[in-house]
């Protein structure tokens, strides 16, 4: 072949294939351009089925529905990965013939230059090094300004530390927050998460408070008083919708919820006034699920994490706010398989929301516990677990290094790690419609509900303990609805008709029993050595237990029923009526 | 040692019977090109083997289907690790002998094509000695990571064979030269000046590679090699633009990634500047045709300096002294200025980042969460304990970014007064350090082209230039 052809043909090839390696290349970019539009990982027509399966979980059509449209979107996007495969080789292999004939066509041009047709220059390194000098001084200088601008810009943004407080955001992060606005709230929202575990315990985020014990972290507390005179009551409030929950306290926020057959809201009360600083609704389904009346449609109780307030109701609703009452986010657990109604309370932990959702039957069970991140609402883990439902509201508990949630249900009490939801021991012990709670006291679990018998369990085995870890039994006085109480030394039970039983804790033997009654449904809680009960018709007693008997230190009235547990804070308790919301504090 | 005989270079009489004589062979090595092309890309297309690697596509979520247990890929076999580094030690004798002895910039060129189908696209990339740079500083700085001997040998080969022979590993060897070397297709020459100039960018990366490295922040060279993408047929948006990018510049501009980014090149520089024998631009003796003055376009190419008058000369050791004065200063600057970067350095590391966004989601500053931080949650750590390694490793990058800055400041020092050092040159000699033996210069040296005329059987027989 003659050169000149060769030439030629050099660049034809080279022309072809650039034009080819650029033609693939937009197609590629197209396709990409297109994938970042339309995902189809982000399927609309999959959310929405999701969503009507969660509305009906047993519809077999949607489940065939979304695994049809599953394996659709499956193959698009492999056959878009194949498609940007072939795609990149095609552009390789284009431009690789482009370059080789391309460099084929140079060397068959390449020319010899002609230096004698310039000037011989002499000594040209003498010429050009003084501007390379000032080129490489403008390029430390560029550097400098680099470096300057960089170190100026990008500020640290860990929090500051108390020896120096510039390290983190410093001043300038003072400067941008944000003025207080009423009650600090804007300064809640920029508190520490997860809060710190003494900031957790003193506030009481959950049903009975951190840890779920009914222990109150101060002493302080007025033994008596008279809501009909007036009497260290701070004040009282009306709440808008029926509810058999508990308030929650953070600071200056009291958090209740409220339900009727067609509303569901969620309450943030100004904890030293009583003024309602928010009302929110939460949506729901349509569907009414059926509860019995002294359940309600709002028997669990709220739960707080310092940030957020998350509130769960009888139709399976979900919802977040922060503590502004701006929605966070919100979830449809679907209205549980639950034939008294959902009643178990919400808990927090560290950055998880769990939520015990206990439903269906013992031949039958589809109990689930989730672990919600509080944040945004994503599970983080979930476990299905072989129990019916209850009402039985789960602890966190300390457990050889990692913490654990004990659960209570028939015919198990379970406790699972924290970290991931598995399971680490269980205990059989607990009757069927298990309602009381347990509780967790000098390294001993004690769970007990009537039907069965108190237990009490060291809580650092494995696998099945009932055999081995079940410390010492009781069969009296045990509760229908109440949760158990314990201390250091004593284990006390309440049960329907208002006998408070008391066990020693050490040997399980029963010191005493005090019959109060009357009607209970609220748990007995703790305050020092005082413990306060509330009775269903509004009675309110103190006694003071002691190994030998209980001295009943005060007697009041709340004037009106009350069917829930108090929330104890520094001098003060709150405890909801069956129409109001009560501070009783000095 | 055997001497090349002298020959009068008959193209210095006239230009056209020069390309007459020269175009055979240039013809024919074009159409070797071409074949070498079409070789190359018979065997990309058998290298395009399927991807084991698993695809991350979400399961459903309702279903009660049984995933099965995901499969740990097996471990690769060391039996490539020898190969590699059989092939390492092959062709670095190799482009040795073709550059140095055999003074043939076919072979070169058509050896770096072979380094580039091996090393680059199918081994695609990995292992390389540019990055083996960074695993021997982690090494270095931290005892819990175990240094292979493979990686260790990338590392070590190439710089003792450059201290013998100069930068043949970059002539042949290194498959990012070879795809520059191939790209290379209108190359304009960048003026001196602004060459030294931006010489400067490879010592900072070398400089934040170490430092990203012994803080175990990030492997920065891997990250960004503007090539590894199209040896692997995969790569980001960002980084696709960011090599093709280095490819069209490539084209007008020889080597950019080696003469101004290379970490690496800093190094084969430093050793080329004493190797034993470096390759020479004459074989034997230059006769000042000045031929060759524009045909490095890597700006290689030293020209002959003359005697400076005395005022010149007693101007230059003022200045020399000046800088040598300045150059303790520039070290003070430029560890004030490292130290106060260490901020915006610690924000590569991920343990920083991921406190700083955490921190940031905890006090309500963005809103949503991360794929990072739900996994820090989901860990149950406390946040304190984050917060108390990211200080600490704040800490760490203040040292880090002093000592970084102090050898910038060292750098640009040094290099103020080699800039400001007068040499003494007869001839037209490759600059040590820059040339990286490629071999474009033989071509236009007449003194080449008259042993291929007169001797062609002696062709790489020819005797070892002598040190210079």
């Amino acid at each position: 072949m003659h050169p000149s052809d060769k030439y030629r043909m050099a660049c034809w090839t080279a022309t072809v294939a650039g034009v080819f390696a650029i033609v693939v290349c937009a197609l590629l970019a197209y396709d990409y351009s297109r994938r970042l539009v339309k995902d189809p990982l982000d399927s609309q027509a999959y959310a929405a089925l999701k969503n009507a399966l969660a509305q009906q979980p047993a519809n077999e059509t949607l489940k065939e529905q979304i695994r049809t449209l599953d394996l659709q979107l499956r193959r698009e996007y492999f056959r878009q990965r194949a498609f940007t495969a072939v795609g990149a080789i095609l552009l390789l292999a284009g431009i690789l013939i482009f370059t080789f004939a391309a460099k084929a066509a140079v060397t068959l041009h390449r020319k010899l230059p002609q230096p004698q047709l310039l000037p011989p220059v002499a000594d040209a390194e003498a010429r050009w090094t003084p501007r390379a000098r000032w080129a490489v001084a403008a390029m430390a200088g560029l550097l400098i300004a680099l470096a300057l601008g960089l170190s100026f810009t990008f500020r640290s943004q860990l929090p500051p530390t108390e020896g120096n407080p510039l390290v983190g955001g410093g001043s300038r992060r003072r400067s941008e927050e944000p003025a207080s606005t009423v009650g600090g709230r804007s300064r809640l929202l920029q508190a520490e998460f997860p809060p710190a575990d003494p900031e957790y315990a003193r506030a009481w985020p959950r049903f009975r408070g951190a840890g779920g014990r009914g222990v109150s972290a101060y002493e302080n507390i007025p033994t008596d008083w008279d809501v009909l005179a007036g009497k260290n009551v701070r004040w009282k409030t009306p709440v808008p919708l029926p509810g058999n929950n508990s308030p929650v306290v953070w600071k200056d926020r009291v958090f209740l919820s409220g339900a009727d057959k067609n509303r569901r809201e969620v309450y943030c009360f100004d904890a030293a006034t009583g003024k309602i600083l928010w009302t929110r609704p939460v949506p729901g389904p349509s569907r009414v699920p059926g509860v019995m009346e002294d359940t309600g449609y709002a028997a669990p109780t709220v739960a707080a994490d310092g940030r957020r307030v998350f509130a769960i109701f009888a139709d399976g609703a979900l919802a977040a706010f922060d503590f502004d009452g701006r929605p966070a986010w919100s979830k449809d657990l679907g209205i549980p398989d639950n034939m008294y109604g959902h009643a178990q309370s919400l808990l927090t932990y560290r950055h998880l929301l769990l939520v015990p959702f206990d439903q269906g039957t013992a031949e039958q069970p589809k109990s689930k516990l989730y672990a919600f991140n509080s944040a945004d609402g994503k599970i983080v883990w979930q476990v299905n677990r072989p129990v019916p439902n209850s009402w039985a509201t789960p602890i966190v508990i300390p457990s050889d290094g990692c913490d654990l949630i004990v659960t209570a249900a028939f015919p198990w009490i379970i406790a699972y790690d924290l970290r991931d939801g598995t399971e680490v021991w269980r205990v059989k012990g607990m009757p069927p419609d298990t309602g009381a709670s347990p509780t967790f006291a000098a390294g001993k679990v004690y769970a007990a509900n009537d039907g069965t018998e108190l237990s009490a369990i060291r809580p650092d085995g494995r696998g099945d303990v009932t055999a081995t870890h079940v410390v010492w039994k009781g069969e009296d006085g045990l509760p229908d609805t109440c949760s158990v109480l314990a201390d250091r030394r004593f284990v006390f039970l309440l049960d329907l008709t208002g006998a408070l039983t008391c066990y020693d804790a050490e040997k399980g033997e029963v010191l005493w029993y005090e019959d109060f009654e009357d009607g209970f449904s609220s748990s007995p809680s703790l305050v020092g050595n005082h413990v306060y009960l509330f009775a269903k018709s509004g009675k309110c007693w103190v006694v003071e237990p002691t190994p030998e008997g209980c001295k009943r230190i005060g007697e009041n009235q709340l004037g009106e029923p009350c069917v829930t547990s108090p929330a104890f804070q520094d001098g003060r308790f709150y405890i909801r009526g069956q129409t109001h919301l009560f501070c009783i504090g000095k | 040692m055997k001497r090349l005989r002298r020959v009068p270079c008959p193209r210095l009489r006239g230009h056209g019977k020069c390309r007459k004589r020269r175009s055979l062979p240039t013809r024919a090595w074009a159409g070797h090109r071409i074949g070498v092309g079409i070789l190359f890309i018979v065997f990309l297309c058998i290298s395009c083997r399927i991807s084991p690697a698993a695809e991350r596509f979400p399961p459903p979520d309702f279903t009660d289907h049984q995933l099965p247990a995901t499969q740990a890929p097996a471990a690769p076999s060391p039996v490539y690790e020898y190969a590699d580094l059989a092939f390492l030690i092959a062709a670095l004798g190799l482009a040795s002998y073709l550059a140095v002895r055999r003074r043939s910039r076919r072979g070169l060129f058509v050896l770096g094509i072979v380094s580039l189908a091996w090393l680059g696209f199918w081994r695609e990339g990995c292992i390389c000695p540019i990055g083996a740079i960074q695993n021997v500083t982690l090494a270095a700085f931290n005892s819990t990571y175990v240094l292979p001997l493979t990686v260790a040998a990338f590392l070590a080969l190439p710089l003792i064979v450059t201290l013998f022979f100069g930068r043949t590993f970059c002539a042949a060897v290194c498959p990012l030269g070879a795809v520059q070397e191939l790209v290379a297709l209108k190359p304009l020459r960048v003026p001196p000046w602004l060459d030294q100039a931006l010489g400067l960018l490879a010592y900072v990366y070398l400089g934040l590679a170490v430092l990203f490295s012994a803080t175990g922040t990030a492997f920065l060279i891997c990250r960004y090699d503007p090539f590894v993408g199209f040896f692997r047929r995969s790569m980001g948006a960002d980084m696709l633009v960011f090599s093709l990018s280095f490819l069209v510049l490539g084209i007008f501009i020889g080597r950019p990634y080696c003469r101004y980014l290379c970490p690496l090149g800093v190094l084969l520089g430093w050793f080329s500047r004493i190797s034993q024998w470096h390759v020479k631009i004459p074989p034997d003796r230059c006769i000042q045709c000045r031929l060759c003055e524009e045909a490095c376009p890597y700006g290689a190419i030293r020209t002959p300096t003359t005697v400076q008058p005395p005022a010149d000369h007693r101007r230059g050791r003022r200045r020399l002294a000046l800088l040598i004065v300045l150059l303790p200063i520039l070290i003070v600057l430029g560890f004030g200025l490292g130290w106060m970067l260490r901020q915006p350095l610690a924000r590569l590391n991920p343990t920083v980042r991921l406190a700083e966004r955490f921190y940031q989601e905890q006090t309500g500053r963005v809103q949503g969460t991360t794929g990072a931080t739900d996994a820090f949650r989901n860990t149950g750590r406390p946040a304190d304990a984050l917060y108390a390694e990211a200080r600490s490793l704040l800490g760490s990058f203040g040292l880090a970014g002093g000592l970084f800055g102090a050898y910038v400041g060292l750098v640009v020092g040094g290099k103020l007064i080699y800039l400001s050092v007068r040499r003494r040159r007869t001839d037209y000699q490759p600059d040590r350090a820059a040339c990286v033996s490629c071999g474009r210069c033989f071509w236009y040296c007449p003194a080449e082209q008259a042993l291929w005329k007169n001797n062609p059987a002696a062709c790489g027989l020819a005797t070892m230039p002598e040190k210079t």
